[in-house]
């Protein structure tokens, strides 16, 4: 449960500015300029350094925090917020552009979870992400968007699930046709794949900043929030905004029938252990009331050690190259069946013919080993061994299981 | 001269926005960074004042001298229409 000092004042920081209303309940220590130093560099690799703006500025730090550690917050916060006007506008631009052509999508994460957030500009986003609530529209929204300027190229295609376009200054704004790419089980895949298509059923238009957006209904959307975390945790990991993200929507609260959506696509999935864990972290750690957390907690020690793996992610699973997809059984046969499931993800058409399933083995073999040399100049042994410690974990959790 | 009428003033990281909460399209209009005397001026020529009468109760307010705070106000409004266009 004793966190270190940096992350004390992450964290408290952090319900600083998400709970206004808890303040009194937020204890500040005494910090060294080394502290603060090290929590804004830790907030950095997270993107939540906005986030530190009111505690630091207007809070019980303004005074013993140093001129740099402002000065850097300042800056930064500054900078987000015109970087989400920029976001903000280009989504209601390009989902307004598709919705005047009679296609309909919704805002996954970006201004979908910032609106939760008392100051929605603190959270910085890098692109658009919009999901076609009828796939088979793809096309016709490459179309309309490349009309009006967007650009294409193949370079950017490097998902399976999504085409990405660009604005003129280069913000990728990617169509979904799936909430998240797909996992190597199969039956939770047709589960998401049945939730995807009745996802209109789960939308609603919402006042984002004056203007009316579609986004998915609470419920949805956390177990969405979810997924994402959920993919990110399989691959490299995710950082410390995603689990804001999910504490600050259960803070505001879902109504009885959004926690039934949202415990019912968990349960349906199999992700209890995960919801859990993750909640649960927000509640000991980001000031999340456990009254708003629809299931159980789940074991001190097992929250410590997720939070270490997800301090230790930083945004996205980018702070270690050692950091490999997580298994969701050991030994040789899980080892098989990701390596499996990647070459899956890698040749989505070509996997479909039975018989040149060994070459594209081969040719996702050799992928693996070179990008290991060359890309991220480790060896293949250091990502098994750091696979199989995240690995556990996720058993643990019984991920897909319960 | 173009008007007020789209712009708002939102404050955020310590600082003013005045925002044209009406842009679309796919080219960005930055929103300008004002202080806390120009988001008043603002918001006073947006209720409909003259520079002049802003001013008179900007002078008012901060127990200013008029003339200078005319002067500030004319000097304020000229920089922001051209950054607005």
């Amino acid at each position: 449960m004793k966190r270190s000092v940096e992350e004390e004042i992450i964290y408290n920081s952090i319900k600083w500015y998400m709970f206004p209303d808890k303040r009194d309940q937020i204890v500040f220590g005494a910090y060294s300029s080394e502290d603060f130093l090290k929590a804004v560099d830790t907030a950095k690799k997270h993107v939540v350094v906005p986030f530190l703006f009111d505690a630091f500025n207007e809070g019980p730090l303004k005074e013993s925090a140093p001129a740099e550690c402002l000065k850097e917050i300042n800056d930064i916060t500054r900078k987000t917020v015109i970087q989400s006007y920029r976001l903000f506008f280009l989504t209601r631009y390009t989902s307004g552009l598709l919705n005047d052509n009679g296609i309909k999508t919704a805002v996954l994460k970006g201004i979908a979870a910032a609106r939760e957030y008392p100051k929605m500009l603190y959270r910085k986003s890098g692109d658009i992400d919009l999901f076609l609530l009828d796939k088979t529209n793809l096309s016709d929204a490459v179309k309309i968007l490349q009309d009006n300027g967007f650009l294409f190229s193949e370079a950017d295609q490097t998902e399976n699930h999504q085409v990405v376009l660009l604005s003129s200054d280069g913000i990728k704004i990617e169509l979904h046709t799936m909430i998240t790419e797909p996992f190597s089980e199969t039956k939770v895949n047709e589960k998401l794949s049945l939730f995807e298509n009745d996802l209109i059923n789960y939308t609603e238009s919402v006042s984002i900043m004056g203007s009316e957006i579609l986004c998915m209904q609470r419920g949805a959307f956390a177990f969405s929030l979810l997924l994402h975390a959920l993919q990110h945790f399989m691959r490299a990991g995710f950082g410390i905004k995603l689990l804001c993200d999910m504490a600050v929507l259960f803070e505001n609260g879902l109504s009885e029938k959004e926690k039934e959506t949202y415990l019912s696509l968990v349960n349906e999935n199999k992700l209890t252990g995960f919801s859990e864990v993750i909640l649960s972290v927000c509640v000991y750690y980001l000031g999340l009331d456990k009254e708003k957390v629809p299931h159980d907690l789940c074991d001190i020690k097992m929250c410590d050690a997720f939070l270490d793996d997800v301090l230790a992610a930083e945004e996205f699973g980018r702070s270690d190259v050692n950091r490999m997809a997580v298994m969701n059984s050991t030994g040789l046969g899980g080892y098989f069946k990701e390596f499996h499931h990647q070459m899956k993800l890698s040749f989505p058409k070509a996997s479909k013919v039975f018989i040149i399933i060994p070459v594209l083995w081969v040719i996702t073999l050799f992928r693996f080993l070179r990008n290991n040399k060359k890309v991220r100049n480790t060896t293949a042994r250091e990502i098994f061994k750091n696979s199989s410690e995240r690995s556990k974990m996720a058993m643990e959790l019984e991920i897909f299981k319960r | 001269m173009k008007s007020l009428d789209n712009y708002e003033i939102h404050k955020a990281a310590g600082t003013y926005f005045l925002v044209n909460m009406a842009q679309k399209g796919d080219v960005f209009e930055k929103p300008v960074e004002v202080n806390e005397f120009g988001a008043l001026v603002v918001k006073l020529i947006k209720e409909g004042k003259s520079e002049d009468e802003a001013a008179k109760l900007l002078a008012d307010e901060y127990e200013a001298d008029f003339e200078e705070v005319k002067k500030d106000v004319s000097e304020f409004t000229e920089s922001l229409y051209e950054k607005i266009g």
